[in-house]
């Protein structure tokens, strides 16, 4: 892979920025038709996994079979398209076509990597980068994939870790945000941790351009068996993120942080009830369209958070069963859990009998990368 | 360690209301009484039988090195594979004190995909520095150089021979301070489980206030998802990667264990663990009169698997995984330890009421 970097790199620099209508001369465009999509999620249903797109009411409006389980999903900048991860350590990878509700490409991962489950689009809409677990030689990239070539992999890039995780690209559309696990996996031992050990979490900073390291932070010592795994962008270009302590249960550690540039990661001491609520686990974490509100879920406990970006103080705390998905909709958070049904803070605005969502939702259309107001 | 606040079951703070409600589970006195003989019956006394054995190991190999030869040797070999069964029995156990200070780990480091493990312990044979000899200098080192592996290394790797003739004095004494470091990281995990603030008590003191189980029914969740968890790796990772697809293409060294001998017989340990916890928390009472049969089920399932085990002819792995039949008992055996596992890990907990969410099973 010695050459990727440089093919990605020799890239045309416009490729990029190319004007939307050559996205819709590329996949087709859909007639529009209300109510529009604004939410996609994995899920299970009586007949097997699947991509779910939902409306802002949390209604289903389409499903799209997976050929194995999902993860996250990251969404074009245009809001039409989107691709959904297989979860990890699956291969595949499906683009949708948001506003039709049918898949249009797949892609996978070539031999000696498999996908960790989160990716996003660059600018453009043409890219997708994808954290990717390189597992014989036990580290990170991100795969990069042009979905105007049948998801071609063109490139990738190092995480600087093992084990990443979400990856997000930040609202300066220039920097690239990884959490790394820590956690080394070989998907011949399917999900089993292999070095417990020996984990080095971090959260890093790459240049989306050059693939260079513009920061990397590590916990202190104590917090060397917390997974940092997910992350969302606040203000001022804080990074949030939400983590999994593998240590013992009876330690009652903060798992959720925030992290600016050049800074040590700042552990939230949130209230001792809300860290020990939380069962050592967080899975996922989203920020409020102007990055002033960052919810964090936890399926163990049954719980959804939510801090005050600016005061990193715990302002409203919701007991949703199986709870795990969570992102910025209208008027609030909205939150999906195992059971079907999807939440707007502590209120169901949908059920679906029979369907679990799997994990994450994540935000439809283009709504989901408004400027913050700070 | 010491990693934040520690709690324990002395040390419960008041939870605030808002979000200490259980989410689910019992906590009548069924449940109670299944916690409660776990803890006495299996846990304490299978860490305590564990300890013993590492104590038996540490003395064999004291001997061994003071007077080599032949006799001494397989003494020490003997006293090695009583503390592997010990362990074996007590492997399902990743939670609880065993997580703690990465003692699991520092016990078992498998899988070890790339070897790490007898790389490490040949380094360290092979330099001879005596400040490896002493157990806290030892233990600072990598978790794969402090535990039954490397002293499996020890005694059976290449150069072993060394050690019955007096020839590989370094080697022995590097043995007998692998197995300093196991009995001392068995005793921790024993005394992590008694004692007024042991993990026994945080169990047993089950409720909204335990930062750890809100109920009893989570207890017990975790013992049924412990005991599932052992099955699976059993099935898949100890059995399935090695047995592959025939005698052909069979991975014998793929086994922990494998060096010893005493590969079958530490899977063999497993599935005892999980009959044991079975007996000890008598999971059958906590079940409705419609699912009665669960428990029996899956008793049987795991006592023929284990028969068929105990049946084998003699010989070593690679042997027995060469002959069609063999291959083909011990591969029966398998899928009656993966039926067992999913008996637990997905009939109890939709019976009992306990199923784990969706999304916070297995996470990522």
């Amino acid at each position: 892979m010695a050459i990727s970097r440089r093919a990605l790199l020799a890239l045309p620099p416009a490729a990029a920025l190319l004007p939307l209508a050559a996205v819709r001369a590329g996949w087709g465009r859909a007639a529009p038709a209300p109510p529009a999509p604004a939410f996609v999620t994995a899920c299970r249903d009586p007949s097997g996994h699947a991509a779910a797109i939902l409306d802002a009411a949390g209604r289903t409006m389409h499903t799209v079979r997976l050929p194995g389980r999902g993860h996250g999903t990251a969404v074009a900048p245009d809001g039409r398209t989107a691709v959904v991860f297989a979860r990890r350590p699956g291969r595949f990878a499906l683009v949708l076509d948001l506003e039709r509700g049918r898949a249009i490409g797949r892609f996978s991962t070539p031999p000696g990597r498999h996908f960790c489950g989160h990716g996003f689009y660059a600018p453009g809409g043409r890219l997708v980068y994808a954290t990717e677990n390189d597992y014989e030689a036990e580290r990170g990239v991100l795969g990069v994939y042009d979905t105007w070539a049948k998801g071609r992999r063109i490139g990738e890039l190092e995480t600087h870790g093992v084990g990443p995780h979400e990856a997000l690209l930040m609202r300066d559309g220039r920097t690239i945000a990884v959490a790394n696990g820590g956690i080394a996996t070989h998907p011949d031992y399917p999900r089993r941790k292999l070095n417990l050990g020996s984990m080095e979490p971090s959260l890093v900073r790459l240049d989306l351009a050059t693939g260079d390291l513009l920061d990397r932070a590590t916990p202190p010592d104590r917090l060397r068996k917390l997974s940092i795994r997910h992350v969302a962008e606040a203000e001022r270009g804080t990074i949030w993120f939400g983590g999994q302590y593998e240590g013992p249960r009876t330690d009652s550690v903060a798992l959720v942080g925030c992290h600016r540039r050049g800074e040590e990661l700042d552990f939230l001491p949130a209230p001792r009830t809300v860290r020990e609520a939380m069962r050592g686990y967080v899975g996922a974490v989203a920020a409020s369209r102007d990055g002033a509100r960052i919810a964090v879920t936890s399926p163990r406990g049954g719980l959804l958070a939510i801090w005050n970006a600016r005061s990193r103080k715990v302002v409203e705390t919701h007991r949703i069963a199986d709870v795990c998905g969570v992102a910025s909709g209208d008027n609030g958070f909205f939150a999906s859990d195992g059971k079907g049904r999807i939440w707007r803070d502590r209120e169901v605005v949908s059920r679906r009998d029979g369907v679990q969502w799997d994990n994450h939702l994540a935000v439809a259309g283009p709504a989901g990368r408004v400027e913050p107001a700070g | 360690m010491g990693v934040g606040l520690r709690a324990s079951a002395g040390l419960l703070a008041v939870a605030a209301a808002s979000v200490a409600a259980p989410a689910a589970g019992q906590t009548g006195p069924v449940y109670a009484r299944a916690v409660e003989r776990t803890v006495e019956r299996f846990i304490v006394p299978g860490y305590a039988a564990l300890s013993a054995a590492s104590e038996e190991v540490v003395k064999s190999m004291a001997g061994l090195c003071a007077a080599p030869g032949e006799v001494t040797l397989s003494g020490a070999r003997a006293s090695f594979a009583r503390v592997v069964a010990a362990f074996s029995r007590m492997e399902l156990f990743r939670f609880g004190p065993a997580r703690e200070n990465h003692r699991f780990e520092r016990l078992f480091f498998w899988p070890d995909r790339r070897g790490r493990g007898r790389r490490q312990v040949e380094a360290l044979l092979a330099r001879e520095d005596p400040k490896s000899l002493e157990v806290p200098a030892l233990r600072e080192k990598s978790v794969a150089v402090q535990g039954l592996l490397a002293l499996e290394y020890v005694l059976h790797g290449k150069g072993s021979e060394g050690l019955g003739d007096g020839t590989a004095r370094y080697r022995c004494r590097q043995g007998e301070a692998i197995a300093g470091a196991i009995d001392l990281t068995a005793r921790r995990i024993h005394r992590g489980w008694t004692g007024p603030r042991g993990f026994g008590n945080v169990m047993r003191a089950a409720g909204p206030e335990n930062p750890v189980y809100r109920t009893r029914g989570e207890v017990v969740e975790d013992l049924l998802g412990a005991a599932a968890e052992q099955l699976g790796i059993v099935q898949e990772l100890k059995l399935r990667r090695v047995l592959r697809d025939g005698p052909d293409t069979a991975k014998p060294k793929r086994a922990p264990f494998w060096r010893s001998g005493l590969a079958l017989a530490s899977v063999r340990d497993n599935v005892d663990g999980v009959l044991e916890l079975l007996k000890a928390a008598d999971f059958g009472t906590l079940l409705p009169p419609s699912d009665a049969d669960l428990a029996d089920r899956t008793r049987s399932e795991l006592r023929r698997a284990r028969d068929v085990l105990a049946g084998l002819p003699g010989g070593d792995l690679p042997g027995l995984l060469s002959d069609p039949e063999t291959h083909l008992r011990i591969s029966g055996a398998a899928s009656r330890i993966g039926a067992a596992a999913s008996l637990l890990r997905e009939d109890f907990p939709r019976v009992l009421g306990l199923a784990a969410g969706f999304n916070s099973l297995d996470g990522d």
